[in-house]
């Protein structure tokens, strides 16, 4: 009885409970995309998405302080919110302009479920298939099946539907890409 | 692989842990009052307050009991600063520099920052949350709704990294001149993610699904959330702040970008980390102490002068409408061990006597107030004083009177902590400025918890 209540003494300790999640970070983040979305050997970088590499620092990093290493801006606000939204915009953009001509180095499993959902809005592209092979491809299984299930759902029925590849192919992106599944450690 | 097996995989899903307590965000109230901003400049590791404000006559370093690396004769021209309320203390050549803006600013000496601790990240914690082991900064709290002012976009910007255990640091962003104005170009050609375009509202009904959880991830996803719905408004202001004049140091170029964030309402305060070798344990880093503080004052002057100058509206300046509060977490011993020689030794980590110098918006500025003790070598030190030093290599606040400002001139035999002037008066008397609720005041005391005095006395 007396470890239940101490555990319940603990439970409710505002102390104990001062912990979120935090971004990955932009390093982690930047490995991630790398490895689902590059040929082997060709690194992501973030940098080249946002107009300073200094910003990046705002998106969760290891800083050193003395002889320790601490995880800095890590928490979510509104500034690197507004970073994440900025960059993966700009990446977005990226990915969808190679709907009309391949630019981008890619490896071959991303290549091919971009290429099938950039045949968007076409049946095929709209099939689970296609849709799923393209969900997994940037999200990996890091995210619940709701999530795919509520983002497939969003773009067969909103005005996307019926929107030009490029468009929506960015669109696409930009809505993995700021799912906290996506950004947040879990 | 097929979608069905693809399928199994994602129904696994991820489970949130743990629970926690999360603030609600208020939404803003129409601003009716003053505008009202906070600059805090943190010289990081533990500044010496005997190179500027505090300073030591020559004949304690010539009875080996403090160590002073200035030559000799520039020793002797310490002089007395003298403040409007009849105090003064004795003030290092060095702080000649800043002489000219002594009307903008106090100062407090011998301010009494902990006896049981005295490391860099429990100090500074404690001077910036009240806790050694960190918990809410006081900055957010000058920006919230009860202050009656409308909230800004973020709570601080920062010119640097302080190693801090915040529990409210989602609205503290590190912000630096040059990258700022980039981001100002490139969010000018970007649409913000406001409510209303429907794929932004898609990705908020996703924060959404994620935030209503009690675990760590829900709680970040709120965050995340609040961020989101924030950003359009942040967006558009950072599109307004200015490019960095070229040519300008960097002191001039912050402070160029703090009044850009307050003009601008993206943040309430700023924090200016100053970055010199102030930890001088080892003699070789004490003896560079002339140059530090030079270097210091020099820049603490440039600030001064940058925040008069640049213009809030078209009356005031960025100081009238700011107050500004200058501080480390402790001060420092006067010499590294009783046997040490004043010619060749580093200084440990004080943290019975500290100096702070505040000044601007809603402070009467050119006072002296308080003092620390151990003034001259022959000086009698109290019973509280030895107890708390037992190798008299300290300086020690002196009690203080709270209702003239002044320092007492008894000796207790005693350490009583509520006699001195704690840095928690200091946060208080900022508090009772920006209009923060008094629930939120410091207090000491375990048993019957007493709330610290205001400084009344210090506020117009």
């Amino acid at each position: 009885m007396r470890h239940l209540l101490l555990l319940l003494i603990l439970l409710t300790n505002s102390a104990g409970f001062a912990q979120t999640a935090q971004f990955k970070g932009y390093r982690n983040t930047e490995l991630e995309i790398e490895a689902r979305v590059h040929p082997v050997g060709v690194p992501f970088v973030l940098a080249r998405h946002v107009p300073d590499a200094a910003l990046l620092r705002l998106l969760g990093t290891w800083e050193s302080a003395g002889t320790e290493s601490v995880y800095i801006n890590g928490l979510p606000n509104s500034v690197n919110m507004l970073l994440w939204y900025l960059g993966f915009s700009d990446f977005s953009e990226v990915l969808a302009g190679n709907c009309a001509a391949r630019t981008y180095s890619m490896n071959d499993s991303f290549a091919a479920a971009l290429a099938r959902i950039c045949q968007w809005p076409g049946a095929d592209a709209k099939s689970e298939d296609a849709m799923l092979d393209y969900w997994i491809a940037l999200m990996g299984y890091d995210a619940p099946e709701e999530e795919y299930e509520a983002w497939r759902d969003f773009f067969r029925a909103s005005s996307y539907g019926t929107q030009p590849a490029d468009k929506t192919v960015k669109a696409m992106s930009l809505a993995i890409f700021l799912n906290p599944y996506f950004l947040l450690q879990n | 692989m097929t979608s069905s097996t693809r399928r199994d995989v994602l129904k696994l899903g991820i489970a949130g842990a743990g629970s926690l307590i999360m603030p609600k965000v208020s939404w803003a109230r129409p601003n009716t009052t003053e505008p009202h901003f906070f600059i805090q400049i943190v010289m990081d590791t533990g500044a010496d307050s005997s190179y500027m404000f505090d300073a030591r006559p020559l004949e304690m370093k010539k009875a080996g009991k403090i160590q002073n690396y200035l030559p000799e004769d520039q020793i002797r021209q310490a002089s007395q600063w003298i403040g409007s309320n009849g105090t003064s203390c004795l003030t290092s050549v060095l702080a000649k520099p800043l002489e000219k803006f002594k009307n903008d600013f106090s100062v407090i000496n011998g301010v009494f920052m902990s006896a049981d601790f005295d490391g860099h990240t429990q100090n500074l914690n404690y001077m910036i949350t009240g806790n050694p082991f960190g918990g809410d900064s006081f900055v957010p709290h000058l920006n919230m709704p009860e202050t009656g002012r409308t909230p800004t976009s973020l709570d601080c910007v920062m010119s640097g990294y302080l190693n801090l255990a915040l529990e409210n640091s989602g609205g503290i962003v590190p912000l630096k001149p040059d990258s700022t104005a980039l981001l100002a170009k490139k969010l000018a050609g970007l649409k913000p993610a406001a409510p209303g375009d429907e794929l932004i509202d898609f990705v908020r009904a996703r924060l959404r699904s994620s935030a209503g959880g009690d675990g760590r991830f829900s709680a970040a996803s709120r965050l995340m959330l609040t961020g989101l719905d924030r950003s359009p408004e942040l967006h558009e202001r950072f599109t307004q702040v200015k490019e960095p004049v070229a040519g300008q140091d960097p002191q001039q170029q912050f402070c160029a970008l703090i009044a850009d964030c307050f003009r601008l309402s993206i943040a309430r305060s700023a924090t200016w980390v100053i970055k010199e070798d102030f930890d001088t344990h080892a003699s070789s880093q004490a003896k560079n102490q002339p140059t530090i503080f030079t270097n210091t004052i020099a820049k603490l002057a440039t600030i001064f002068q940058s925040l008069k100058d640049l213009p809030f509206d078209d009356k005031r300046s960025i100081l009238d409408v700011t107050t500004v509060m200058i501080t480390s977490e402790f001060g420092r011993t006067m010499k590294s061990s009783p046997q040490a020689n004043v010619d060749d030794t580093g200084t440990d980590h004080n943290a019975l006597s500290n100096s702070i110098l505040i000044g601007g918006k809603g402070i009467r500025g050119g006072l002296v107030v308080g003092a620390s003790d151990y003034q001259s070598s022959e000086e009698k030190l109290s019973g509280a004083h030895q107890k708390l030093d037992k190798n008299l290599i300290k300086a020690m606040g002196r009690p203080f009177d709270f209702a003239t400002l002044k320092p007492a001139a008894d000796l207790p035999e005693s350490f009583e902590q509520s006699n001195y002037l704690n840095v928690g008066s200091v946060i208080n008397t900022l508090y009772k400025l920006f209009g923060v609720s008094s629930s939120r005041f410091r207090s000491i005391g375990r048993q019957n918890p007493q709330v610290l005095p205001v400084l009344a006395g210090l506020m117009k």
